[in-house]
Parts: C-alpha cells; sequence; structure tokens
C-alpha cells in the first residue's frame, strides 16, 4: 500500500463522528508503538539511499497531518457533564471594597489641573489666624473671625500669628504657597480638609475645599474665566456654561461668584414645561472667586504692581453633587460613617 | 445679608418700562443678584442678597443708584435725590425754634447723630401707598409713626428712631455702655439681659430707654396718646452693635445695617424725608432747630490710577471714555488726563472703594463680565515638594490597593470626645480642645483614628457582618503642635489578618525590611505589636479589648503615613534570578518567648550562605511553623550537605540544635 492510501484511509475514518476514546484508540492505532507510522519507517530500511529520504519525508509529512487532525478533532469533543452545573450560582463571595466618594472626587480634580501644569500641594488644618485671616485682608474684628463662624483652639496665642484655629477654608494656603515658592509664577491647587461650626442638613462642621492659585505677571480676569472654564468643562462635560456674578470677599478684589449652567434644564430654568426644580433659573452655584487682592499679594511677598492673579475654592462634596446629579438630602451621611451609603462608591 | 423690595418703589428713583423680570436678570449680572421675584397684586417684589461690602445698595435708592449704572439712559431714568439738596439750607430752616432736649453721646458710639423734636402729631394709620409697600415687602404696619420710620429706612438705607418725647424723663437721653448686667424691656415687650459693653440710652431718671442701633425700650416708645416725638438718626459704633445683636440673637434689619457700617451723609437726606412725611401724614410740625453731632464731616475719597494697569487687570482693552461713562454712571467723578485717571469716589462708597482693584471691578462688571474672554493661564513648570507629591501618589495607591481588597473607605470629623479619649486610656489634656464647640462630640482633636473606625463599627452593627475598614487622615497634637498623617485599618479578623494587610502594603510599597516587637499599649488586648521599619516604630497592630456580641474580636493598626511613604521605594533594585539549581529545606520549629519567627528569619539572611529566599508554608496553631529555605549559588550547583551545613549553623546559632537531627 502507497502512503496515499493510507492516507486516504485515515480520512474515512476520521469522516465518522468519533467519541473521545475512539479517537484515543486511533491515535494508538496510527501512532502508537506498534502503529502505522512506525510500521511504515521500518519499510524503509530496504529502500536506497536516495530513496530513504524522499519516502522518508513523506511519512513524517503523513506523521504531522495525522497528528494535525486528531489535535483539531480533540479539540472539537465536548465533554459530557459529569455533575450537575449552574454556570449562574454565585457561589463564592469576594467582598467588594468602596473608596469615599470625597477621594474619587480628589482624584479627578488633582488629575484635571495637574493637565495644565498646577502642583497640588497640602497644608495645615490647624492654622493660625494669621494664614487663615489677616494675611488675607480680614480684620481682626470681621465676623468670620467671630467663635460662632469660625472653630478656635485653646492654645496659647501667638504674638505674631494670634490664635490657633482649624482653617475655616483652603485660602489660609495662599499665602503659605506664595512664601514656599518665594516669588511668582504660583500655580496651585491645595486640597484640604475645613470646618466651620454648622452642623444641619447642608452643613456638616467637617468639610473639602479645593483652592486654585494662580500668580504671574499680567494675569488677568480672562484668565480667571478660562481657567475655570476648563475646569467646568472637564469635570461636569463639554456643554456646561458658566458665568461671573459680582460678589465679596476681603480676599479678591474684584470678587466673583461662580455659576455653571444646569445639566437638567440644559440653562433655561425651564423642565417638562415646569420651573426647574434643580437650580435657579437655569444656574447653579458653584463657588467664589476673584482676583488676588493686592494686601493678600504683600503678604506673600509679592509686588502688586507687578504682578496678579488669581484665585478661586469651590466645596468638593458641592462639585460631586453637582456632577452626579445624586440628590443627597442630607450631606451629614458623607461623614457619617455609614456603609451602606459608603459602600455604593 | 437678603433684603425684599418692591419694584414700584423703586420706580420712584428709577424710572423704566422695562419688566421686572428683565430687570432682575440684567441687573443680577451686574451687581446686586436678585434672587426671587413674587407678584404682589400690581407690583412685584425682589428678594435681594446684598453683599457685606455693599450695605449702601440694601435699599430702593441703593438699587436704584445701581440700576442707573446697568442700564443705559434710553431704557431708564435715575432721580438722583442728593443732586439739588442743600442739607444747611434745610437745617436753617428750623432756626429760631430753640432745643427742648438733651442729648449726650460717647465719642467712641456714633459717628452721627441727628435729632429733632416734632409735635402735635396725631397717632393713626398709615397712608395707603406706605401700607402697601410696606405689606408687599413683609412688613407689619403698626401706625403713621412707626411706618414713616420703617418707611425711611428701606427707601434709603438708613434706620432711625422716634422716641416719644414726653415719655424720655426730663427730656434727656444720655448714651452709655453697660457695666453690670441689667434687663430692659423692649418695643416688642420682650426683656433681655445686657451685659458690660452693651451701648445704650439713659433718660433723665437713668432708666434705660433704647437699645442702640438693634431696638427702642418699650419706656419711651410711641403709643396712640403720644403727641410730641424726637426724631433720631443715628450711625452707631458697628462693632458694638454686631456684638450685642449677635450675642442677644436680635437680629432686626437695623442693626443689621449698623453692623456692615453705614455712610454718615445719607442721614441728612433721612431727616428731610422723616420731616417731609411726618408733617404730610402724622400732622406734626418741628418743635426744635435740627441737632446735628458730626464730629468728622466725610471728605471725598480721590483714587489716583494709570489707564493701563486697569485694561491690563481686565483683559480687554476697554476705552478711556467707556470707562467715564460707566464710572460716572456709578456716582463716580472722573477727570482723564491723557492715561492718568483721578476718581472721586461718591459717599455712599465711601467704605468699599480705596485702589486700583476696586475701579477694575466696578468697570468690568458694568461692561459685563459674560462679554469678557475665557483665556487658559499661560503654561508654566512650577516645582513641586517632591515629598508632598510622593505621598498624594502613594496615598491614592494604598487607597485603591485597599479597596481592591475589600475594605470601605471611611471619612470621619477630624474631632472627638470625652468619653472616647477616656475610653481608651488617654489624658484629655494633652489634646487641642475646640474653646467653643458645637456639640460634646465634637470638642478635641483626634490623636488617633482607630477610635472613630471602632465608632463605625457599633454605628453599623447588623447592617454588615464583616468588617473591612480604614480611613487616612491627619491627627493632631498639642505638644509639640504638629499634624501627622495616619492609615488606620480596622477588621472584624484577628491580628494575624490583620498583620498580613500591614506586610502586603509594606511589601507592595517595596518595604522588606519591617518587623512586628509585643507593645503595651493599654488600650490593645494581648496580641499586640509595634510595627518597625528599619529600626523605627512608624506604629501598632493589635486586638482591641471592646468587642460586640456579633463580633468577638476587632483588630487594627494605625500607622504614621508619611513615615511609611518616605521608605516605600518605588522599583526596587532587581535580584538576580538563580542560574544553577535551588535546594529547597524545610524545618519545624516551635516558637517561643525567646525564639520568634522575626529571630529565625533575622539569623537566617545574616550567618547562613548562598540562602535565597526563605517562606512560611504552615502554621500550627500560631507557635508551631514550617519553614522552607530557598539556596542557591551565582557560580555552581550547591549539595545537599553544604545546606544541610547551613541550617545546623542556624539551629546552633539560634540555640535549639537539640531539638534537631538531620
Amino acid at each position: 500500500m502507497d502512503i496515499s492510501d493510507y492516507k486516504q484511509r485515515f480520512d474515512q475514518r476520521i469522516k465518522q463522528k468519533l467519541s473521545k476514546s475512539e479517537l484515543e484508540a486511533l491515535k494508538v492505532e496510527y501512532l502508537g508503538r506498534k502503529g502505522i507510522i512506525r510500521q511504515l519507517f521500518s519499510t524503509l530500511a530496504g529502500l536506497s539511499s536516495l530513496d530513504k529520504k524522499k519516502v522518508g519525508q513523506q511519512i513524517n509529512e503523513f506523521k504531522f497531518y495525522i497528528e494535525q487532525k486528531l489535535s483539531e478533532l480533540n479539540s472539537k469533543l465536548v465533554e459530557p457533564t459529569q455533575e450537575f452545573f449552574d454556570p449562574s450560582l454565585p457561589k463564592i463571595k469576594i467582598k467588594k471594597g468602596s473608596l469615599h466618594p470625597i477621594t474619587y472626587a480628589v482624584e479627578e480634580i488633582s488629575s484635571i489641573f495637574s493637565k495644565i501644569s498646577f502642583v497640588r500641594m497640602s497644608y495645615n488644618e490647624v492654622e493660625w489666624e494669621f494664614y487663615s485671616f489677616s494675611a488675607l485682608n480680614i480684620p481682626a474684628d470681621h465676623p468670620a473671625r467671630d467663635d460662632v463662624e469660625t472653630f478656635f483652639l485653646d492654645y496659647p496665642e501667638d504674638k505674631k500669628y494670634g490664635h490657633l484655629i482649624l482653617s475655616p477654608h483652603t485660602s489660609s494656603g495662599q499665602v503659605r504657597e506664595m512664601l514656599r515658592l518665594k516669588q511668582p509664577p504660583v500655580r496651585m491647587i491645595n486640597i484640604a480638609k475645613c470646618y466651620r461650626p454648622n452642623w444641619d442638613t447642608t452643613h456638616t462642621p467637617m468639610f473639602h475645599q479645593f483652592e486654585g492659585l494662580c500668580i504671574d505677571k499680567g494675569i488677568n480676569i480672562t484668565h480667571l474665566k478660562g481657567t475655570i472654564d476648563y475646569f467646568v468643562k472637564q469635570y461636569f462635560g463639554e456643554n456646561r456654561q458658566i458665568r461671573l456674578r459680582p460678589y465679596d470677599f476681603r480676599f479678591t478684589e474684584p470678587s466673583f461668584e461662580i455659576d455653571i449652567s444646569c445639566a437638567v434644564c440644559s440653562g433655561t430654568g425651564i423642565y417638562n414645561e415646569e420651573k426647574c426644580r434643580v437650580c435657579k433659573s437655569g444656574w447653579l452655584e458653584l463657588g467664589g472667586s476673584g482676583m488676588v487682592h493686592p494686601y493678600v499679594l504683600r503678604s506673600g511677598g509679592i509686588d502688586p504692581d507687578i504682578y496678579s492673579g488669581w484665585a478661586f475654592g469651590f466645596g468638593i462634596e458641592r462639585v460631586f453633587l453637582m456632577k452626579e446629579g445624586l440628590q443627597v438630602d442630607d450631606l451629614r451621611v458623607f461623614y457619617s460613617g455609614d456603609l451602606r451609603f459608603l459602600s455604593e462608591f | 445679608m437678603n433684603i425684599k423690595l418692591s419694584y414700584n418703589w423703586i420706580q420712584d428713583y428709577f424710572k423704566t418700562d422695562l419688566s421686572a423680570q428683565d430687570f432682575a436678570d440684567r441687573l443680577s449680572l451686574v451687581g446686586p443678584s436678585i434672587e426671587r421675584i413674587e407678584k404682589f397684586s400690581d407690583d412685584f417684589v425682589f428678594d435681594i442678597e446684598i453683599t457685606p461690602n455693599r450695605v449702601d445698595m440694601a435699599c430702593v435708592l441703593g438699587i436704584a443708584q445701581e440700576a442707573n449704572a446697568a442700564f443705559s439712559s434710553s431704557e431708564g431714568k435715575f432721580f438722583n435725590p442728593f443732586a439739588k439738596f442743600n442739607y444747611s439750607k434745610f437745617k436753617q430752616g428750623f432756626s429760631g425754634l430753640g432745643q427742648n432736649f438733651e442729648i449726650s453721646l460717647l465719642s467712641d458710639g456714633a459717628t452721627r447723630y441727628i435729632a429733632v423734636a416734632f409735635s402735635g402729631v396725631r397717632v393713626g394709620p398709615s397712608p395707603d401707598f406706605i401700607a402697601k409697600r410696606l405689606t408687599a415687602v413683609g412688613i407689619k404696619t403698626i401706625n403713621n409713626i412707626v411706618d414713616i420710620s420703617n418707611y425711611v429706612m428701606l427707601e434709603l438705607g438708613q434706620p432711625n428712631h422716634i422716641f416719644d418725647l414726653n415719655r424720655i424723663a426730663k427730656a434727656e437721653l444720655k448714651m452709655k455702655r453697660i457695666e453690670k448686667p441689667e434687663k430692659i424691656t423692649l418695643l416688642d415687650n420682650r426683656t433681655v439681659r445686657l451685659e458690660k459693653g452693651d451701648l445704650v440710652f439713659i433718660d433723665g431718671d437713668k432708666r434705660l430707654v433704647d437699645l442702640c442701633g438693634i431696638m427702642g425700650g418699650s419706656l419711651s416708645s410711641v403709643v396712640d396718646q403720644t403727641e410730641t416725638i424726637l426724631i433720631t438718626v443715628p450711625v452707631y459704633d458697628k462693632l458694638s452693635i454686631r456684638r450685642t445683636s449677635m450675642r442677644l440673637g436680635i437680629r432686626t434689619d437695623a442693626a443689621v445695617l449698623f453692623e456692615k457700617g453705614i455712610d454718615e451723609e445719607r442721614s441728612e437726606w433721612a431727616v428731610k424725608l422723616l420731616c417731609d412725611l411726618l408733617s404730610k401724614y402724622a400732622g406734626g410740625r418741628p418743635a426744635s432747630e435740627i441737632w446735628d453731632f458730626y464730629p468728622e464731616p466725610y471728605k471725598p475719597i480721590k483714587i489716583k490710577s494709570d489707564y493701563q494697569r486697569i485694561v491690563e487687570l481686565i483683559g480687554v482693552k476697554i476705552s478711556r471714555d467707556q470707562i467715564k461713562t460707566i464710572l460716572e454712571r456709578l456716582g463716580f467723578a472722573v477727570e482723564i488726563d491723557s492715561d492718568k485717571f483721578v476718581i472721586t469716589v461718591p459717599f455712599y462708597r465711601k467704605n468699599d472703594i480705596a485702589t486700583v482693584q476696586d475701579i477694575v471691578e466696578e468697570t468690568a462688571r458694568v461692561y459685563g463680565y459674560h462679554k469678557l474672554p475665557s483665556r487658559l493661564s499661560p503654561f508654566v513648570l512650577v516645582k513641586a515638594d517632591e515629598k508632598i507629591e510622593k505621598v498624594f501618589e502613594y496615598q491614592s495607591r494604598v487607597k485603591h490597593l485597599l479597596a481592591d481588597l475589600g475594605f470601605n473607605e471611611v471619612m470621619n470629623y477630624s474631632m472627638t470626645d470625652e468619653q472616647t479619649i477616656k475610653k481608651f486610656r488617654e489624658d484629655v489634656n494633652n489634646y487641642l480642645k475646640i474653646t467653643v464647640p458645637i456639640s460634646k462630640r465634637l470638642e478635641y482633636m483626634r490623636q488617633y483614628l482607630f477610635p472613630s473606625l471602632f465608632d463605625n463599627a457599633v454605628a453599623n452593627q447588623g447592617f454588615v457582618d464583616e468588617f473591612k475598614l480604614f480611613e487616612l487622615a491627619k491627627v493632631y497634637f498639642k505638644k509639640p503642635l504638629v499634624e501627622e498623617l495616619r492609615l488606620s485599618i480596622l477588621t472584624s479578623a484577628d491580628y494575624y489578618y490583620q498583620q498580613a494587610v500591614v506586610r502586603h502594603i509594606f511589601e507592595s510599597f517595596n518595604i522588606y525590611d519591617y518587623d512586628f516587637v509585643q507593645s503595651q499599649y493599654s488600650f490593645l488586648a494581648s496580641r499586640q505589636a509595634d510595627i518597625i521599619v528599619k529600626n523605627k516604630v512608624i506604629g501598632f497592630c493589635g486586638e482591641l479589648k471592646e468587642s460586640l456580641p456579633d463580633t468577638k474580636v476587632f483588630s487594627v493598626s494605625e500607622v504614621n503615613f508619611e513615615a511609611l511613604v518616605e521608605l516605600a521605594v518605588k522599583i526596587k533594585a532587581v535580584k538576580p534570578l538563580p542560574k544553577y539549581a535551588v535546594i529547597k529545606f524545610d524545618l519545624n520549629f516551635e516558637l517561643t518567648d525567646n525564639l520568634k519567627f522575626s529571630d529565625i528569619k533575622t539569623t537566617a539572611f545574616k550567618h547562613l550562605k548562598n540562602l535565597y529566599d526563605l517562606e512560611v508554608v504552615d502554621v500550627y496553631k500560631n507557635k508551631r511553623l514550617t519553614i522552607r529555605f530557598f539556596f542557591t549559588s551565582f557560580d555552581k550547583n550547591l549539595t545537599e550537605e553544604f545546606v544541610k551545613k547551613q541550617m545546623r549553623k542556624l539551629v546552633d546559632l539560634l540555640g535549639v540544635s537539640d531539638k534537631f537531627n538531620f
């Protein structure tokens, strides 16, 4: 018999549907120790060296062909199920962890500002009155410095820096950053915990703010507008608009309240033919900002006749809720440690 | 502060055909923010937010002044009451009437005080237009005298008070500060306790008749029979008013206006308006000269500014003429000499305009912030603090690592209470304390995080059956005054699980040189240890003494996170891969007080030749364990005899050779 006959026979055999054990038997029959391939090789002995080479090669090709076919068939075999099996059964539980929602917001905000070369910093939460107030043009008799507006700590007063307090805003980092860098340019994003004595459904005595600060030659209102616009479009979405409204803060001049267009009513103030319930006539308050007050620049050792800058401070809880469109009836849930709430994130 | 004003009333000073909605929307972008509009019969009521620096516009006139700048002259016409008014001429009209009262003031109590007596008034109902306007903005009408007083305050932003002159003993008013606590009964009949420093008036019989700037006293108030009145228009010291008003919680409109600091000039127009309205609607006539205390009369403030600087700070080249027009419509006087601007500030802006930045604000807001282009701030490289940057990076890494291991991140308040501090056997005197806490629960600054995590577990009992919590936050020390970033972990598993989590964090930070050494913290049960990295204690780890009915064991750890990050290595030096066969050797040990795992590990690495690695493969009852040692050489194949020799050396060094036979 010729090799091609053997091949034909083999092809015939594998045309039928073969079980796993039949396939196994076929393998032994052809490739086994006493199998057909071995037998074919043994016939080589009587051939001339030229033929040996030629036939040997044919046998090898045939062997390779068999191996390939068998392995193909083998991989196509479906193993019958031995025992009951429900692939949808969740037998093992791997506990899913969670990060605090504020962590997600902080990470996203930091990354948005790092793309435009703002450096993230962190400053003390237990702070001197000087950095939180005096250096920021907030005089000693200002209402914000009352103990009903700011937490004071029982600690000896410092002659230069005043009382020890819990910083009520991230703006205390402004002058600290100017002093760290000694001279402009300044590009800072400061994210920290802040504290104020309010505790109700819309206020927690501890909250988070992020503060942007940019100081350089030739910085003006258009840069503040452009940078906040960039942040808003990155964080909230391309289609959101901002507007500046006049406001008053001691440490900025001019000062602005920043509003962003409402996503629910697309800034129209009307939703489903009714007044939008989420916003005030199409706009939502984002937070305060302004051009750094000359007094503050001087506190940081920077000449306001040469340099100018802008700053803003926004609440993180607020932007997080605004972004996600979450309806949290009681802000206190953020710091309640309620795992039913926290594990949703 | 917010104030309610009627649109019809504003029309007295700014006549316009604009709809209430258009007026509100456009004014809000330029000046005061009109937050709500409500219809009130044929009128509209605005709810307006007034920023603390702009108390001058907390009145009908003030809003009209802003409207004059916000809208063009074709859109509305502004009536300026001060333009032609001559106060000294007005005052002269009263000369020859004499003085039928005595007033003495404290020099630090008021910066201006105008008084005039009126006789022959008849107390009765107010005219319709006054009653209607007051009702529209939510003020109850009482009688013509009281209503006129309120009406003038709302129209001009100038609080004033009207006494019944016959009810002031000896017609004498003397300002004083309270020395010893005293009680006063106010107009609304409530009695409050005054304290040292509160500013009041007493009469000729030394009776308290007025709580300055906050509310009049009932003893001298206008009553139905009143015929002779004393009209007073004061400007009080703002701090005194604020202090007393806040302490008593009496936040009248007058108090709120005074404490923000009103100017001393508008009081002149206020006196005129009061006199006009009282003679017209209460039938009175002047009974005295005008008494005016004004020790430091107003001198106009002038600001010198450079045109180029103004447009540079705005970011848009607004023309000189346009700037001039804007400022003039706001009431400023402007002189221009090429690039030099000399700007005179109107009296009602004397408390908030002082610098070129203020002029920039006035110009830019009226020009329109929405017209300014948006530009990104120019890119520059600012050097970050590398140490802080590394902490932020690892903070994020450890949080994600723990969440991936099934932990829940919590954030708790940085403050704690005395009970918690004592429960964990600490001395409250070493803790930073809030002088006026809002709650006893938030009185001291935390020095440990784990007690809050335990509180979280208590609060979540029944909701979860397995606790895996962590918090990364600062703690605050008093002596010395420092903040420290901590990582704390709590699990409802035993010490060994906690320790494994800590080791896992260390090793993912490429920190291998760590040890756990028995410690003695009184708030932990006996299974506890100091966590040592590179010979420094950076935290602790152990089981809590506290437990819960459903959770018998809680283990916690707490480490100084910044110290940990400092030791973290981003990519460790790569250990060369073995070239020759690795020989494993398992050995069983029984741990004792004198033979700790860390002793075996340290000794082995220090003294054994060709030791490549070791690992614990089995532990029985936390005491017996099998350690697998891996040996290899980078030059040749090692023999089994060589490895045995090394191992014999180890047990010798550990002093336990009698227990082994190999």
